[in-house]
């Protein structure tokens, strides 16, 4: 089971981000509510939304949990992609940061008061 | 610089990779007294074995990841995180972290290592690198180099494989284990081999309900090779661990199973389980539609062999696998003089492994920098070499177990892609072959762009060679031999820019 | 793949650019064709060509009517295949030449200038007007002109659908059937092709084996001389179009024709449909050597840098070289060997084999039938001046 259960919350069955076991001793800053233990959240905007995160999340995790699957149409026939391999090699994940980019979501740590979009390159065969 | 200082772009020593064989060969190097230095594209060492955590408390630690090749659980604990701990304090290895090589050449007297910098290498951070020169160096050159560039999943394309939710099963761990995100509620892990179960395991700890675990390999094929690992009880233990815990969550584990199909409107919704017959191919008549808001798939690992093939190092076929791996001789040492390459991309044999070869890297490029003898280059490497041999043996009997089938093939629909990237699917991959006389996968790129992309190949390049295989009648030829990329990850042209004397910014 | 005939009117060897252009003009000509080609279709330079179809870089001269012959050929024969549904992503995009030096401006007008007299269609365009054509042009140029005839070709698309249009015509292609040797008869004619899969008995043989050409020529016994002159490019990420035209450096021409020795480069960029932008090019003699060299390419990047700035923040994605089959005297060898009846090359096409290929295989299908040549085919005779002789007074040299 869900290792939050500890709280006795109930959990939200769709909520993706997992409280992870404590470790160490002493309160962390944020503890308390359904992400205790990691840290104090922010926002960041993408495509026109506010989007929660908390320090040390990449984007993508950040946006998994906001339920955005889709990250970006693809180039040629504008299918959806979203997190595929996770750890780089990819490049579905692609996004655009401030206006900077493209940078892989999956990598790319996410910052408050960014304003994420989506990368959007249309090509042609 | 300071005045009298050595050139802080020319260093003796370079470990590329902070996964287990990169740690252990650092550690192994320094403990010889030469000063170290490690690059790697992440914020953190560990690779992909000890992801550390990067949310919440423990935050930046080698986090406890499961490890299904052996070794336990790889912890803070683990000895060789521990030793590169030490070593990162006293500052004997030097670590790089948020640092790619993204192209590199063997000259005369060394290796020329150009490298890019930021959490995504491609974001690049030039007021960083301006801070800082002499640690952000664009360039370095090492007497020696000790490759430990690590694997990425394995998948097999299949209809629907590109909808958002599908991912890798890597990747899902990665996620869960660095991010503390699951990827789904409800999901499937599916593909072969002996990763699926601990991936499976820690979702379905994590509270996602795991559907199904469907591993491709029939279970008699398994059972066949089964009583090799016996020996291994560490394993088998571990591996019965995971069992109990998919038991107690009641997740099924079907063999002779694939998902051969995805479907969904803009993110994935249901997949199609479906049986195998012993080559893997579907069986008709089989399907079995599951709701789900992920899949996480994986066919074990390929190998990362670009940097190697930069540098000139021969590449062979990996015997079980058939991926190209550097070929090393015993002491780890590749083709090119004073070039060492251990861990995964030498060859899929796990974390336990990795550490091992990463060990004999490192007393090997000590060995050849001359700070230590013959004598003890024997003497210190014999322990490491006795469990290399035995863990190898048990991650070729691994292999056995799993190999694949090609019947796979057959589950492709002609419009399902095969190059994420370029967005080629497979009829015209088929095209390439049967009406263009493509014989191989460069062949098969430059027809059709498939390969060509960002990613390089890394998610295609095996399906399409299978591919090329089975669609000309012809054995699938040597990949070894193949060229492989001059650019191992993306960087600014300024970037590339720089590097001449020329070079004005704008 | 399809069975070796066991005769032909014409064996092609090589499914390059060349080898696929003469396949399809002989085909056209009613003669039964096979093309033999060891790999597959992409099996030589054709695949790492940018596929410029280029006017604007030819001095006046035989290789400037060939250029220009060549130019009506691909427009043609792009509005006749656009016509069967088969796009090679032909676009008569034009090219802007421009210069950021004094030099280099005097450099472009007096080109301009003599290009004019020959027949090529060039505008001139005032250095602060040049952005207007590339609004990312850097403002710092001296000079411009425009050369609305260069077009651009997906090389590889093209051999395709040239085979394609061959085998209509009843030709047969063959890949991964390497030619090991040529017949011939007492009387010195040509009698047939031996490969590793059978042979083809044939009076007529062309050789489009590109760089390869050499050694087919030595399967005859004898000499041709084409060297690899190494070429190697630059590609993005696909990007929204940044780059409309193919823009060059006004040096790129001087680059051409300069001492091949030396390594040369001139910046040559240019957007494709797919989104990447595509930076050129460099000049090296050095042999078959695959491992690039990194200091040219980042010089490529620097001038390419200074024409358009925002390319700076663009990423790399891959880099990718390929070897120009180089004849010395810097002209295509198009023609019967005289040594050889029969033995037809068509050759030695250096950096614009993709370019030139309609006008070579007009030239060979006419060699061939004996019909009429629609330019005057004898500067790129096998026995001309500059070709053998000049090989044995470069070999007497060194
Ligand atoms: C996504 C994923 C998750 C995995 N999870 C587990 C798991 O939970 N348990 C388990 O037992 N096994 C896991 N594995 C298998 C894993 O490959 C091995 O068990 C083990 O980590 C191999 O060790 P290594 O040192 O060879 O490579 P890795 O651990 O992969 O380390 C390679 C390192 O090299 C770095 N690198 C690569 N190229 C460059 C470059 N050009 N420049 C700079 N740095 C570079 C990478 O950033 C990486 O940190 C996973 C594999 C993948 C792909
Ligand atoms: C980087 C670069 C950029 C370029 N850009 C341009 C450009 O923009 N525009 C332009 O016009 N040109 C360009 N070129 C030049 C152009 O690519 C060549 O001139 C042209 O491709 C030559 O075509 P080909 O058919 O003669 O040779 P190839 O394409 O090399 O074809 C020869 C074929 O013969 C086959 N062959 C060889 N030996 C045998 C044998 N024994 N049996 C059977 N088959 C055999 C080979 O496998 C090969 O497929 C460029 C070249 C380079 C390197
Ligand atoms: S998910 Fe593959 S690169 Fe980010």
């Amino acid at each position: 089971m869900p290792a939050r259960d500890q709280r006795g919350a109930a959990p939200d069955p769709t909520d993706l981000r997992v409280t992870p076991p404590a470790e160490g001793s002493g309160p962390v800053r944020g503890d308390d509510g359904p992400h205790g233990g990691r840290g104090t959240p922010f926002t960041f905007r993408h495509d026109g939304r506010t989007v929660t995160a908390y320090p040390g999340e990449t984007i993508g995790a950040a946006l998994l949990a906001a339920g955005v699957r889709a990250l970006r149409p693809s180039g040629f026939d504008a299918r959806p992609r979203g997190l595929f391999c996770g750890i780089g090699a990819c490049f579905d994940c692609l996004v655009t940061v401030d206006g900077d980019g493209p940078v892989r979501a999956c990598l790319a740590a996410a910052a408050p008061d960014t304003e994420v979009e989506v990368h959007d390159v249309p090509r042609q065969r | 610089m300071s005045p009298g200082s050595a050139d802080p772009t020319r260093v003796p020593a370079v470990v590329v990779g902070a996964g287990p064989a990169g740690m252990a060969a650092a550690v192994a190097l320094a403990e010889t007294g030469v000063p170290v230095t490690v690059l790697d594209s992440y914020p953190h060492p560990g690779g992909q074995y000890h992801r550390p955590r990067a949310v919440g408390p423990g935050a930046g630690r080698a986090g406890v990841v499961a490890a299904p090749t052996g070794a336990g659980t790889g912890t803070g604990d683990d000895p060789t995180v521990a030793a590169f701990r030490h070593h990162l304090a006293v500052g004997t290895v030097h670590l790089r972290s948020s640092t790619t090589v993204w192209s590199a050449s063997a000259e005369e007297g060394g290796c020329t290592l150009r490298l890019t910098t930021g959490t995504d290498p491609a974001a690049g951070t030039a007021a960083h690198a301006a801070a800082d020169p002499d640690r952000d160096a664009a360039l370095l050159h090492a007497e020696v180099v000790i490759i430990a560039t690590g694997a990425t999943d394995r998948v097999l394309p299949f209809p629907g494989w590109d909808l958002p939710g599908v991912c890798t099963a890597g990747g899902a761990q990665a996620l869960l284990k660095g991010q503390g995100i699951r990827v789904g509620t409800r999901a499937v892990v599916a593909g072969s081999g002996p990763f699926l179960l601990p991936v499976a395991a820690a979702l379905a700890e994590a509270g996602t309900t795991v559907a199904a675990v469907a591993e491709a390999q029939h279970a008699a094929v398994i059972a066949r090779a089964a009583p090799r690992i016996a020996g291994h009880l560490d394993v088998v233990t571990e591996g019965l661990g995971y069992a109990r815990v998919l038991a107690r969550h009641r997740v099924p584990v079907r063999h002779a199973t694939a998902v051969t199909a995805a479907a969904g409107d803009g993110r994935v919704e249901e997949v199609t389980l479906q049986r195998l017959d012993e080559q893997w191919r579907p069986v008709p008549g089989t399907e079995q539609r599951v709701a789900v808001d992920a899949a996480c798939v994986s066919f074990g690992f390929v190998p990362q062999v670009g940097l190697p093939a930069l540098l000139g190092c021969a590449l062979t076929s990996d015997p079980v696998w058939g991926d190209p791996v550097v070929a090393v001789d015993s002491h780890q040492h590749t083709c090119v003089d004073r070039v060492f390459a251990a861990g995964e991309s030498t060859g899929v044999g796990g974390a336990a492994v990795a550490v091992e070869e990463g060990a004999l890297a490192g007393l090997a490029a000590a060995h050849a920098l001359g700070a230590i003898d013959v004598g003890a280059l024997r003497d210190r490497g014999a322990p490491h070499r006795r469990s290399r041999a035995r863990k190898q043996a048990f991650a070729a009997t691994l292999g056995r177990m799993y190999r694949r089938g090609d019947g796979w093939v057959h589950w492709l629909a002609d419009d399902t892609l095969i190059c994420r990237c370029e967005e080629v699917d497979h009829a015209s991959v088929r095209h390439a072959v049967t009406a263009l006389g493509a014989v191989d996968q460069r062949s098969v790129k430059l027809t059709t762009r498939c390969g060509m992309g960002r990613c390089q190949a890394r998610m295609c390049g095996d399906a399409v060679a299978a591919l090329v295989a089975h669609h000309s009648g012809a054995p699938a030829d040597d990949r070894a031999a193949l060229s492989t990329p001059t650019v191992l990850a993306p960087v600014r042209l300024r970037e590339l820019a720089a590097l001449s004397p020329e070079y004005e910014e704008p | 793949m399809s069975r070796l005939p066991a005769t032909a009117d014409a064996v092609v060897i090589g499914a390059g650019i060349v080898g696929a252009a003469c396949a399809d003009a002989l085909a056209a000509a009613g003669r039964s064709v096979a093309v033999l080609e060891r790999h597959a279709l992409t099996g030589g330079t054709t695949a790492a060509g940018e596929g410029n179809l280029l006017v604007s870089d030819k001095e006046p001269g035989p290789e400037l009517d060939l250029a220009l012959l060549a130019n009506r050929g691909w427009t043609t024969l792009g509005a006749a295949l656009a016509d069967d549904g088969v796009d090679i992503e032909l676009e008569a995009k034009g090219g802007l030449m421009v210069a950021t030096t004094d030099a280099g401006r005097d450099a472009i007008d007096a080109l301009a200038e003599r290009q004019r007299a020959a027949g090529v269609v060039v505008e001139q365009v005032a250095a602060e007007d040049a952005h207007r054509f590339e609004p990312h042009l850097t403002r710092e140029l001296t000079a411009a002109s425009y050369y609305p005839q260069d077009q651009q070709v997906q090389p590889v698309k093209a051999v395709a659908a040239l085979l394609e249009r061959a085998r209509g015509h009843g030709a047969t292609f063959h890949p991964a059937t390497r030619v090991t040797g040529l017949h011939h008869g007492r009387d010195g004619r040509l009698t047939g092709v031996a490969t590793e899969r059978g042979t083809v008995g044939t009076e007529v043989v062309v050789n489009a084996a590109g760089l390869w050409s050499a050694e087919v020529a030595e399967l005859a016994g004898v000499h041709l001389p084409i060297r690899p002159r190494r070429g190697q490019i630059l590609v993005t990420e696909p990007l929204p179009r940044l780059v409309h035209r193919k823009v060059y450096d006004a040096d790129y021409v001087g680059t051409i024709a300069a001492d091949p020795a030396e390594a040369a480069l001139s910046a040559v960029i240019e957007g494709t449909r797919a989104g990447t932008i595509l930076i050129g090019s460099s000049r090296e003699l050095v042999g078959l050597d695959r491992n690039p060299n990194w200091d040219l390419l980042a010089r490529m990047a620097a001038r390419a840098i200074d024409l358009f700035p925002v390319l700076a923040e663009v990423r790399l994605l891959r880099t990718y070289l390929g070897f120009r089959p180089y004849p010395p005297d810097h002209l295509p060898v198009i023609g019967e060997d005289h040594r050889i009846p029969g033995l037809f090359h068509a050759t030695g096409h250096e950096g614009a084999g993709i370019g030139l290929a309609p006008a070579t295989a007009r030239l060979i299908a006419a060699a061939v039938t004996g019909q009429r040549a629609p330019i005057d085919p004898s500067p790129f005779a096998v026995d001309r001046p500059g070709l053998l002789a000049g090989e044995e007074a470069a070999r007497a040299g060194t």
